[in-house]
Parts: C-alpha cells; sequence; structure tokens
C-alpha cells in the first residue's frame, strides 16, 4: 500500500508523466509538446557545453593576460638610461668624484657609476726607497733594497710589533712591471739621479692591485708582508699618473643613470612630481624632472639596451643589479640536482619496474614515492635545513644544500616519469631477450633501456624544470640572502633565479620591481624552452609497438 | 704549502681521474686475461665483460663501504680522517688487490652471479633513498616538534585550539624580560588554520569548476585536434613557477582587488585574502583538470553508448552516467588539490599577510600556516628559540593534514576501480 501510495505522489509530481493524461491527447499537441520538449532539451545541450568551453576560455584568458602584463612589467627594464656627460678625472676629483662631473648631471649620474669611476681611476701604489745609479736604467730591480718596518712606522695599536724586514723578493713581485717602467721613466728624464735614494710612490703589480681591491687568494707570506705594509702606510691608492697624465684629463663618456632617472624617463606615474598633490613627496622635484626632460631632448640622456642586467650580480643599487649570478648558481644547482637525480631515479625506477619482487618492501617503496611526490615542496627545505645544515654542518646559502634539497624534491618526479616510460616497453622485447639468454640486467641494459631512453630523458627535463622553478624550499635553507658574485665551488653561497626574483621583489626601492619582472620573463623564457625540448624530444621518438 | 693546504676540489679531480684510470686498466687486464683462456680453448662460464667488472667490483665495492663508514663516523664526529688518506687509499689498495683478483679467474668462475648480485644489491639502495627520505622528513619535523611542545611557553592544547598567535613576546622571554614587559608569547594557531582553509576554499571554488567543467569539455566534447592543442595549453599553467604566481597576485591582482572593493564601497588591505586565493586557484586548474579528465577518459566507453541509445544528448549523458560514475576520482582530485593548496607556499607568502588575523572576511589580510613557517625560519632568531620552532610545530601539523588529504584520496579511488573490476 505504501509503496502504491509513493508511486502514485512520484507521477503526479513528475511532469512527464501528468501531460501525457490530459484528455487533449491528440497526436498533434502530442508532437507539438515533444518537440517543444526537444528544443528544451537542445538548448540545455548547448547551454552546457558553452560552459565547458567557457571555462576553458577563462583558463586561457587568464593565461594570455598574466603573460601580457608581465611582459608589460618586465620589458621597459630591457633598457636602462645612460648619460653622455663630460668626465673629468684628475687628482683633485679622485676623492671627491662628484666634482668630476658637470653640475647639471652630478645628481642623476648613478652611485654606481661614481664609484666605478673612482676605483679605475685608482690604482694601488707602494712608497719604496730607490736607489738610483748607472744600472738602473738597464736593471731597474738592482734600484730596490730590502727594506726595514720598524716599530716607528707602524700606528699607535700595533705597537706589540718586531722590526722586520722585507725581503727583495717579495717587493720586486708587489712593484711589477709598470713599477719598474715608473723607474726607467724617471731616470731617462732625469739622469742626474743617478747616486742618490729618493722615496717613491711606485705603482704596484697586478698582485698589489688584487690586494688592495679585497682579493684574499694571495699566498700566506704575501699576505702577512702585505699587510704589513699596509699598517706601516706604505701602501695606497693614488690617481692614476699612467692612465690620465699628472695632470689629468677630460673624457666624454656614456655613463649610467641614477634609478630615478631611468623611472622618470619609462614615464610611470609615480615618478612624476605633477602625480602628487604634494611635490614635496614626489620622488624628484620638479626642477629636476625638467632638467631630465631637457637633457632627454637633447640627446644627452637616452635609453640603452640593459646590458648590466646580464653581465651583473645582484647588488643593492637598483640600477646596476642583474642576473648574471643567479642564472649561473640556478645552472649550477640544477645541474646538481641532475647529477644526483637521474641516476638515482633511473636506478629506483629499474628496480620497481624490472627486479622488485612483489613484497611489502616493494609496496613500501611505491606507496611511499608517491607520498613523497604530494608533500608541499616547503616541507623538502625544512628537512634540509634539519639535516643537511644543523646535521651534517652543510654551509647555509650554498649550492650544496640546495642541491641537496632541492634533489630530493625532484626524485620522486623523475621516478614517476621513468617508471611510466619504462612500462610504455612492450613485454615482447623483454620476453625476446630472455629467449635468447641473456640475464634480467643485460634484458634491461641492452633493450629496455636504449627503447626508453626518450621517454626517460622527457621525464628528467620535466623534473628539472620543475626545480629550476621552486623557491619555498631554498628560502628555508638560506638561498635568498645578497649574494653578489657568481658562485665557484659548491660550498659557495649562491643565489638562484627564482629566489632572485623573490629578493627584487622585496626590496622597497621601486626600481628593483622592473627587474623582477624581467627576471619572470627570463625564468619563463627557460622553462618554455626546457618544456617545449621535452615536447620535441617526445613528439620525435614516438613509436607505437 | 703543507699537505692540509690541497685544495679539496682537486684532490677529489684528480683522485676521480686516477681512479678512473685504474678502473680502465683493471678493465682491460681482466678482458686480456679472459682472451687468453678463451684463447686455449676453454669455455667461460659468463660473457667476458661480466670478467671485467667482477674485477672492479673486487676493486672498489670493499673501498666504497668502507669510504662510507668513515664518512658516517666524520660526520657523527666520532673521528676525522684526512682527506689525503682516503685519496691515497683509493689509488693504492685496487692497484693492490688486482693482481689477486686477475690470477682468480678462471674458466669455471661464475663471474655472472658476484656481478648481477652487486647490481641488485645498487637498484635496492638507490631505492631506498626515497625511504630514507620520508623518514628524515618525519624524523626531522617530529624531533623539532617535540622540542617546541616541550618549551614551557607552549601546550599542545593552546597550539591547537588557542586563538591567538603572536610569537613575538617568546624573543623578549627567552632574553629574561618578558615578564616586565608583560609581554606574552601565543602560539594559538587557530587563526592560520582558519586563514589557510579560507585562502584554499576560495582556490577552490575556482579550480574546481573551471577545472572540471574544462575537463569536461576537453574529454567529451573536443576533437581530437583541439584535444592536442587545448591540453598543452592548459598545461602551461601548471608550469609557471609559483614566485611568479605570487608575484601576479601581489603586484597586479591585489591592487586590483583593493580598487574594485573600493568602487563597491567596501574596504579591502592590500594583502587580502581574495588575491592569493583567486591566484592559487587559477594555479591548481591544471591540476584539477588533468586528474578529471583521466578520471572521466577511463569510463568505460559502452556505459556511455547505452546511455546515447537511449536518446540521451551529450550534456545529459556526462551529467547523468559520466559524472555519477566518475563522481569518487573526482573528489579524490578534489581532495589532492585541497593538499596542494594547503601546500603552496610562494603566492601567500608573496601576496597574503603576516598578522594573524581571525576572521572570515576575504578582503581583510590573512596569514597561513606555510607563511609562517617560512617567516619563523628566515627570522634572524636563534635556533632554539620557541618563535623558530614554531614553524616546525606548523610543519607537522602541515605534514599531517596532506599525509591525511593523501590517503583518503587513496581509498577514495581504490574503491572507485573495484566497482568496475567487479563488472
Amino acid at each position: 500500500m505504501q509503496d502504491k501510495a509513493n508511486l502514485k505522489k512520484n507521477r503526479k509530481e513528475d511532469p512527464s508523466h501528468e501531460k501525457k493524461s490530459p484528455p487533449a491527447d491528440s497526436w498533434e499537441a502530442q508532437k507539438e509538446h515533444e518537440l517543444h520538449h526537444l528544443e528544451k532539451r537542445r538548448r540545455r545541450e548547448k547551454r552546457f557545453k558553452a560552459y565547458t568551453l567557457g571555462a576553458i576560455f577563462i583558463a586561457a584568458a587568464f593565461l594570455v593576460f598574466f603573460l601580457v602584463d608581465l611582459i608589460i612589467k618586465g620589458y621597459p627594464a630591457l633598457k636602462q638610461a645612460e648619460i653622455r656627460t663630460d668626465i673629468t678625472y684628475s687628482p683633485e676629483t679622485i676623492d671627491n668624484i662628484d666634482q668630476a662631473f658637470p653640475e647639471q648631471v652630478r645628481d642623476l649620474v648613478s652611485r654606481a657609476a661614481k664609484r666605478r669611476l673612482t676605483r679605475e681611476a685608482k690604482v694601488a701604489e707602494i712608497r719604496i726607497p730607490v736607489h738610483y745609479d748607472e744600472n738602473t736604467a738597464k736593471n731597474p730591480e738592482s734600484a730596490i733594497h730590502p727594506i726595514q718596518i720598524t716599530k716607528a712606522d707602524m700606528p699607535p695599536w700595533k705597537q706589540d710589533f718586531e722590526a722586520q724586514e722585507i725581503p727583495k723578493k717579495q717587493l720586486i713581485e708587489l712593484i711589477g712591471e709598470r713599477g719598474f717602467n715608473r723607474i726607467q721613466q724617471n731616470m731617462k728624464a732625469d739622469p742626474s739621479l743617478a747616486g742618490s735614494v729618493r722615496e717613491e710612490w711606485l705603482p704596484g703589480s697586478d698582485l698589489l692591485q688584487g690586494f688592495m681591491h679585497g682579493a684574499t687568494d694571495l699566498k700566506k707570506e704575501m699576505m702577512e708582508t702585505a699587510v704589513l705594509l699596509d699598517d706601516a702606510d706604505h701602501l695606497q691608492m693614488g690617481f692614476d699618473t699612467g692612465k690620465y697624465g699628472t695632470e689629468g684629463k677630460t673624457v666624454e663618456e656614456w655613463v649610467l643613470a641614477d634609478s630615478h632617472v631611468d623611472q622618470y624617463l619609462k614615464g610611470y606615474d609615480f615618478m612624476k612630481p605633477s602625480a602628487y598633490d604634494n611635490p614635496a613627496n614626489a620622488p624628484i622635484s620638479k626642477e629636476k624632472a625638467a632638467r631630465i626632460d631637457r637633457l632627454h631632448e637633447e640627446g644627452k640622456i637616452a635609453l640603452h639596451f640593459n646590458d648590466y642586467f646580464f653581465l651583473n650580480g645582484d647588488s643593492k643599487i637598483p640600477e646596476v643589479a642583474g642576473m648574471r649570478a643567479a642564472i649561473i648558481g640556478s645552472v649550477y644547482v640544477v645541474g646538481l640536482v641532475f647529477l644526483i637525480c637521474l641516476p638515482i631515479g633511473v636506478l629506483t625506477s629499474i628496480y620497481l619496474e624490472e627486479f622488485a619482487p612483489d613484497n611489502l618492501l616493494t609496496q613500501t617503496i611505491e606507496v611511499n614515492i608517491n607520498n613523497l611526490a604530494a608533500i608541499p615542496s616547503i616541507l623538502f627545505g625544512v628537512l634540509g635545513l634539519a639535516a643537511f645544515i644543523n646535521l651534517f654542518g652543510m654551509p647555509r646559502s650554498s649550492v650544496l644544500v640546495g642541491a641537496a634539497t632541492l634533489a630530493l624534491m625532484t626524485l620522486p618526479i623523475i621516478i614517476i616519469a621513468t617508471r611510466a616510460a619504462l612500462r610504455a616497453v612492450p613485454d615482447s622485447i623483454r620476453r625476446a631477450g630472455f629467449a635468447m639468454g641473456a640475464t634480467r640486467w643485460q634484458v634491461v641494459l641492452h633493450h629496455v633501456l636504449p627503447v626508453s631512453i626518450s621517454g626517460i630523458m622527457t621525464g628528467s627535463i620535466i623534473g628539472i624544470a620543475k626545480a629550476i622553478g621552486e623557491t619555498a624550499p631554498l628560502i628555508i635553507v638560506g638561498l635568498v640572502s645578497f649574494v653578489p658574485d657568481a658562485p665557484v665551488t659548491p660550498t659557495d653561497p649562491t643565489s638562484v633565479m627564482p629566489a632572485q626574483i623573490f629578493s627584487w621583489w622585496s626590496m622597497s626601492l621601486r626600481g628593483f620591481q622592473e627587474r623582477a619582472a624581467l627576471g619572470i620573463l627570463v625564468l619563463l623564457a627557460v622553462l618554455f624552452f626546457l618544456n617545449g625540448l621535452a615536447v620535441f624530444i617526445r613528439a620525435k621518438s614516438e613509436r607505437s609497438w | 704549502m703543507s699537505i692540509q693546504d690541497i685544495n679539496p676540489t682537486i684532490l677529489l679531480l684528480v683522485t676521480g681521474l686516477v681512479v678512473v684510470l685504474v678502473g680502465r686498466v683493471g678493465y682491460r687486464m681482466t678482458r686480456n686475461r679472459t682472451a687468453e683462456i678463451a684463447d686455449g680453448g676453454e669455455e667461460l662460464r659468463s660473457t667476458p665483460d661480466y670478467y671485467g667488472w667482477y674485477a672492479l667490483v673486487w676493486m672498489f665495492l670493499p673501498l666504497l663501504v668502507i669510504t662510507i663508514l668513515v664518512a658516517a663516523l666524520e660526520l657523527t664526529g666520532v673521528m676525522s680522517v684526512p682527506g689525503l688518506w682516503v685519496a691515497a687509499a683509493w689509488i693504492a689498495l685496487p692497484a693492490l688487490i688486482l693482481m689477486p683478483v686477475i690470477r682468480s679467474i678462471r674458466s669455471d668462475l661464475n663471474a655472472r652471479i658476484l656481478v648481477e648480485r652487486v647490481i641488485y644489491g645498487v637498484l635496492l639502495s638507490a631505492a631506498m633513498v626515497s625511504i630514507f627520505t620520508t623518514i628524515g622528513i618525519m624524523l626531522s619535523v617530529l624531533f623539532e616538534s617535540i622540542q617546541f611542545f616541550q618549551h614551557p611557553s607552549v601546550s599542545v592544547t593552546e597550539f591547537l585550539f588557542g586563538t591567538e598567535w603572536s610569537p613575538g613576546g617568546a624573543f623578549l622571554e627567552s632574553a629574561g624580560r618578558g615578564t616586565e614587559q608583560g609581554t606574552d608569547a601565543d602560539f594559538g594557531a587557530v587563526p592560520l588554520f582558519a586563514g589557510t582553509l579560507i585562502i584554499t576554499g576560495i582556490a577552490m571554488l575556482v579550480a574546481v569548476p573551471i577545472g572540471v567543467l574544462s575537463a569536461i569539455y576537453l574529454s567529451e566534447y573536443a576533437s581530437k585536434y583541439v584535444r592536442r592543442v587545448g591540453k598543452p595549453l592548459i598545461e602551461i599553467l601548471a608550469g609557471i613557477p609559483t614566485v611568479v604566481y605570487g608575484f601576479f597576485a601581489a603586484i597586479t591582482v591585489a591592487p586590483l582587488i583593493v580598487k574594485a572593493a573600493g568602487w563597491a564601497g567596501l574596504e579591502a588591505s592590500y594583502q587580502n585574502a581574495l588575491a592569493p586565493g583567486l591566484i592559487m586557484g587559477i594555479m591548481i586548474i591544471p591540476f584539477m583538470s588533468s586528474l578529471c579528465d583521466d578520471v572521466m577518459s577511463s569510463v568505460p566507453q559502452n556505459i556511455r553508448r547505452a546511455s546515447y541509445a537511449m536518446g540521451a544528448t551529450s550534456s545529459e549523458t556526462i551529467k547523468q552516467v559520466v559524472l555519477p560514475a566518475a563522481f569518487p576520482g573526482i573528489i579524490s582530485a578534489f581532495l589532492l588539490a585541497i593538499s596542494v593548496a594547503v601546500g603552496e607556499t610562494m603566492i601567500v607568502v608573496m601576496a597574503a599577510g603576516l598578522t594573524a588575523n581571525l576572521t572570515a572576511n576575504p578582503l581583510a589580510e590573512m596569514t597561513t600556516v606555510t607563511v609562517h613557517i617560512v617567516d619563523n625560519l628566515t627570522g634572524d632568531q636563534a635556533y632554539d628559540n620557541p618563535q623558530t620552532l614554531s614553524a616546525f610545530g606548523l610543519g607537522l601539523t602541515l605534514l599531517f593534514m596532506t599525509l591525511i588529504l593523501n590517503v583518503v584520496s587513496t581509498i577514495v579511488i581504490r574503491k572507485f576501480r573495484m566497482r568496475y573490476e567487479g563488472d
């Protein structure tokens, strides 16, 4: 009874049943009704299809918007403002570099450019008594005698010191060719010097230049001598008369402009004094803006290709900050990741696909790899910090710790891809090998691997592309710290491309923003290239069994 | 220059080169020996290359084991062995072992057995690396978390149910100034969980409809050609690094949202939860889409045909037949997508805030678990400071959440598979 009542109720609620019973049960009406219904169903069908297509379009539209926005933001950074100006190199201007520039551009030139000019116009000099005699012109080395450093030469805070003699051999090494040339020139200019002893500031050898610029790769004894000479005031950075003459000279050059000039020329609204209610809040004054405009019209300020971005390492000064160190760091780190992951990944996959018995251990490994692939990448960073840095004592921020952390993250990706490639090899190939009496390892090495190698490469490239773009775990192990130089050994601190983008993004100066965007474009270009390569390899090696 | 001054990189390279040379010589000499045997008319039990590898195994395997042991001892600080000794051992010992090994090679020696056993061992140990990684992650997170929870100013219940997160006081406290300043470290993680949940929720609101619908289009409607173009197009979204998404969310989307909200008369923070949520959703679309695509493609064709035979349109077939059949798979994809969203770091680090704010307003500033892991581990506090250690507590919860989501999704998928195998 209950069921029947339910049935009746259902029938009443169901419109399609209800409409069949009315008296106007003519065939025409029914046809009309059915056609109407069909129309509705067709419309519903179209609507649904439109929704699904719309979803694809939303995704595609986002992609377009996203890329266009990044290109608009990053493209301006391909150009960098430079100023054509007179630069006066002279002994007076060198310690007050602002004086080297004409007044109208003094505040427009980049600090970094000024610093570079100062460094280039100076040369490390060594103060030494020169014993001139007849032989000096021919054999200037004979004019150098060992010198004594006594307590009196040393600064007051270094008085616990024994008098010391600096041997001739070391002095000759520090003076170098340029210094001896100077002695010869002096002798030629004034032959009457013969027989006298004169204290001279001589330009030093490359070794000395390096020391004065902070190089630390000198030999131990040489380092001690150089430090000693420095303390005793025997070393200085002097004006490079060899390059610019004793009076100095004025040259016209393109020099890098300050970031404000650059940003103003690129027409950003936030740089324009007119965009602010109170002009004092603007980054540059109205007068400065007018001056930049005028110089720009005269062709004295222009936007040139930004090669600094690709040739320099990171810097705190936005206009000279570049990506070179980060690109090299990325290549280094990811190269190591590849070297670690490819063998381990391929061996693991071979084990799981070709050798492993179906037991608990194998199942554990399989579940484990799948779980590992799903663990958030940041936890690999936590592991890297706790295990590699705190337990194994790897240096923080180094190439080594970055590569080790990323390798653990990339390994499951490569394993999963490699297993798929091995599984795609048909069993008939293996059976043929076994039938010829090959062992399991011979079958794998001689038959399975050669035909699956392109699949393995494709998977590895995709894994590597993922590693290149990964940031979170590297932040945890310290790869975002400020690293201006490219790494040389695996224990050197390094930055990588995404970490560099992140650290530029977190800078407050606006000049860094467009550099971050350009960095993103570089990173995306690398990734598109790698993924394109993977697609190419896959397409090229596609075969049906 | 003393012996200690040798650059380790150079030492490594030179030793490596010499080792390769010694190995080649060993291999060649063994092959010469087998050629002699074969010329003598005797038949070898393995192919000649196996004898070469046999010699190499004897030359280098014991040494490798010893080196690993020494490295382990060095790392744990029990003893330290100069690198020069190791290098000398690597050059001298194989050369010493080589002669007796070559003499031991006879026609009835089955070199293959040892070599293949070693290969098996190598393969197995490579496979164990992933196990060690997992154990490493578990232990490192667990140990530091225990340290965190044992800290006097922290309790598990407060961590799980407390609504106040201000670890800043911990620093003052450990400096002995906590009480006099009246600042107290609070480690109630509920605001972080809530922030994570809301941002994840927003992301799912974007990713699930777009992901599922685009998967339906690609697997049910699209022609072969459209599929060939459309699928990679969506996969591009998956290849974009998260730091790029983060930059986009922070620099472009967040200001747009603030502007739009101001236009609608609402007030939005520049670090609102909406921007990272939306962008995270976009990031997850390809993940969701390709998983759903796989699931729907694996629905047997004959049940679709049955539906068409009954006169159903495509959309009716999809809605009433394909989707219900694929439903468990879609649910499991959904769970995996949640675990991706919960663990996502860069987008929220760059676009979401740092202030722990317990609110449901997506326009307000919000923070997540991952943001605080990064923030606390990159700060300049001491490593054993509770603020730093709190990152491990958060890491542990994150690990738990993702593992549970994964396990549940695996279970769902397994049940789904059973249904077809039963047919």
